[in-house]
């Protein structure tokens, strides 16, 4: 038997003696070179494995897993969204800055390092920062914040030991500007009071910016005004809110005193921090008569001309309700309202029924939390169950607390055509919706523009007349109650305006905290005499920058109310 | 036995010694590209970093109570008010004729000057240098912006 070569090309059979010792030596090298395919094989297979199976799956499973990783450390580092206002312009902004630290342990040179840092900052010492570079610590802050030119001049040193350290910090570039819109946030970027609140999850989840309805130059306006009100005065805080009547748009909302948002105050009940526009709660006063007003023209039909006698004081559920400047005549709907009859107010909420006012009230939403973009915002404060004493009392603003950003959106639907105004704050990309919710008719909302208009040309609101831009207004003092029991002399002066009357745009709203009369205002410190004159200073200033013209020569709105009017008004 | 390389082999040889070529010069290529690429986008997001802190340098800048401070220090300026708007194109007033410069005259020069010293007013007239208004020096209780970040910083880490 032979042994046959498993490749018959190499069978050549070679006869002789030695013929089995060289079949034996063929054996070996097939064995060999067998062996030798089959490494190479398992290398070639091994490699198509590699580079295109393993390799080019993995690859891609790599990316994406490199690509998560990217992401999560994205996110960790995320900078936190900007707030704008409408302009565009910054009211919080995170900025990336750079700080120089040392590692003393790796610095080459510390002696010519320090010469040369010394150089940069003039303001470093030579032995404190050769003693920080000398020193055991493997870790010691030379100088925060750098500008970029500076950062390049301690990479020219070229010390190992020197290094940066950047993380994002919150900025307010407008300061305490839009302080309790805006509100602020802590050190680790979460947002404690504000749309920096309301919105802490959108901000820090992704980097776009939030555009608020706020507009810094009216904001500017209504703080400055604001501010020479309280200090004109010497009152004790103000707020105000300038909405746009149509929209409910916020363009302006300021409580004072405010704080600066870079370094709030440690104590957040503090005064300070204290956001009077959405989280105060006050009695309006004789602006309330705005309500009670259009609840009588709209839900009777009462004529202007009628008379209501308000000579003598008047007694309901056992409280006597009595007027500041008793009127020597009984008093038309026109008249009660320029002169700000308590009397013939109530007599007007009786007309009404206090259902009827009640209704309005809701309607206007004046007796619920009103709907909000920031969190602090207070529900109204009145009586529970609320009594008819309670709503005739409420007729001229005292028995119900409503914050003034409610005061402003309710004057807004009064006045804008009877559409239900909701106050916002955000700005979204499309242009506002006008409400298409009615709460007063059409007819309605023109008779109390007209009112409001008289209160300006003939009546208590005079100093807020601003000529051309047809102002139309309503007084509001009130006593400020302290444990139940009304105190003669502590008050709030508050006064809500509408411009262009005749087509209302704005409602600016002001109020003024313990005002102390002045000479200016003849030992005054009524609504007429502090907050009226603050509004005309706000609306004339803010008119020209809203691109409004001044209209001359137009016909009074308040003309036709004119032959209801028998005396002028004398100041409340 | 003669040693015959057949054609086949040389063109395969040479093929793959190419394309061995190649794959290195397009692998160093494309290391290289990475490399720049990274560079930049490093340098972009530099970049966008700066214009973040321009910008909100600029909106400090801007402040309006600031430029409020500065127009009543250095502009003969009021803001508007609603009588400054004219109603109508006729309420502007005519504008008033002013005689031109005679020919040779610069126009710099002061009229009563020319005419006491005509040397002197021959002379070309540079425009009075006006130095551009210094930047209002802030107020002491009022920080820079870098004394702002300065602020910041330190509030996070101490």
């Amino acid at each position: 038997m032979r042994n046959r070569s498993p490749f018959s090309r190499l069978s050549m059979r070679i006869m002789g003696e030695k013929s089995s010792a060289l079949d034996l030596a063929r054996g070996r090298i097939v064995l060999i070179v067998a062996l030798f395919m089959m490494v190479y094989i398992v290398v070639a297979a091994r490699l198509v494995d590699a580079t295109l199976i393993q390799g080019y799956f993995r690859q891609q499973s790599e990316e994406t897993a490199l690509d998560k990783e990217r992401g999560q450390e994205k996110s960790e580092k995320a900078r936190r969204g900007d707030i704008i206002d409408r302009n565009g312009v910054l009211l919080a902004t995170s900025l990336k800055t750079a700080s120089l630290y040392a590692d003393p342990k790796i610095s080459i040179d510390p002696v010519a390092t320090a010469t040369q840092l010394v150089k940069i900052f003039p303001d470093l010492t030579y032995g404190e920062t050769l003693r920080k570079l000398q020193g055991e610590k493997r870790f010691v802050w030379i100088k925060r914040n750098l500008t970029p030119d500076e950062q390049k001049k301690i990479l020219e040193i070229g010390d190992p030991g020197l290094s940066f350290a950047y993380d994002y910090r919150r900025f307010y570039p407008q300061g305490a500007l839009t302080s309790h819109m805006v509100g602020y946030s802590d050190v680790d970027g979460r947002g404690l009071a504000g749309v920096e609140r309301s919105f802490n999850k959108m901000l820090s989840a992704n980097e776009h910016e939030i555009r608020l309805t706020l507009d810094v130059r009216m904001q500017h306006i209504l703080r400055r005004e604001v501010q020479k009100a309280i200090t004109d005065f010497t009152a004790k805080a103000g707020a105000a809110v300038v909405m746009d009547a149509n929209t409910g748009e916020v363009l302006a909302a300021v409580s004072l005193p405010d704080f600066n948002p870079q370094a709030p105050s440690a104590k957040p009940n503090s005064e300070t921090m204290f956001n009077r526009v959405t989280l105060g709660v006050f009695e309006m006063g004789s602006i309330f008569k705005i309500f009670t007003a259009a609840a009588l023209l709209d839900k009777t039909d009462t004529k202007m001309s009628r008379t209501y006698n308000t000579l003598d004081p008047i007694t309901r559920f056992g409280r006597k309700i009595s007027d500041y400047h008793p009127e020597k005549h009984n008093l038309t709907v026109p008249e009660i309202f320029m002169h700000s009859s308590n009397i013939g107010t109530v007599l007007m909420a009786e007309t009404v029924g206090t259902k009827g006012l009640r209704s309005l009230y809701d309607d206007l939403g004046l007796t619920k939390k009103v709907e909000f973009e920031i969190d602090e915002v207070s529900a109204p404060i009145m009586p529970r169950p609320l009594r008819e004493l309670n709503i005739l009392t409420s007729s001229y603003g005292h028995g119900i607390a409503v914050t003034p950003l409610q005061v402003a959106s309710a004057v807004s639907t009064v006045i804008n055509g009877g559409m239900l105004v909701k106050p916002t704050l955000i700005k979204g990309d499309a242009p506002p919706e006008e409400s298409d919710i009615r709460v007063i008719r059409k007819e309605t909302s023109l008779k109390m523009r007209q009112l409001m208009r008289l209160v300006v040309t003939d009546g208590t609101g005079g100093n807020a007349d601003v000529p051309g831009y047809n102002v139309g207004g309503k007084t509001g003092t009130a006593d400020k109650s302290f444990n139940g029991r009304y105190v003669r002399g502590k008050r709030i002066s508050s006064f809500v305006a509408a411009f262009p009357i005749n087509e209302p745009r704005y409602v600016v709203y002001v109020m003024i905290d313990e005002p102390n009369p002045n000479k200016s205002s003849y030992g005054y410190a009524t609504a007429g005499w502090v907050a009226a004159p603050a509004v005309k200073r706000i609306i004339s200033t803010m008119a020209p920058l809203l691109n409004m013209e001044p209209v001359k020569n137009q016909p009074e709105l308040a003309e036709p109310l004119r032959q209801f009017v028998s005396v002028k008004a004398k100041e409340n | 036995m003669k040693f015959v390389i057949k054609l086949s082999s040389v063109t395969a040889l040479l093929l793959a010694l190419l394309a061995g070529g190649a794959l290195f010069w397009v692998s160093q290529q494309v290391q290289q590209t990475e490399r720049e690429q990274r560079q930049l986008q490093r340098i972009v997001s530099q970049e966008e970093e700066a214009i973040r802190v321009l910008n909100a340098e600029w909106d400090y800048l801007n402040r309006p109570d600031r430029l409020e401070r500065m127009a009543n220090a250095y502009l003969n300026m009021a803001p508007t008010r609603p009588d400054d708007v004219l109603q109508t194109v006729s309420s502007i007033p005519e504008p008033v004729q002013v005689p031109l410069p005679p020919k040779g005259r610069p126009v710099f020069a002061h009229a009563s000057t020319a005419q006491e010293k005509p040397v002197v007013a021959a002379r070309p007239v540079a425009p009075a240098y006006k130095p551009p208004p210094k930047p209002l020096p802030t107020q002491s209780d009022e920080p820079t912006f870098n004394e702002l970040l300065d602020n910041l910083q330190r509030e996070g880490r101490e």
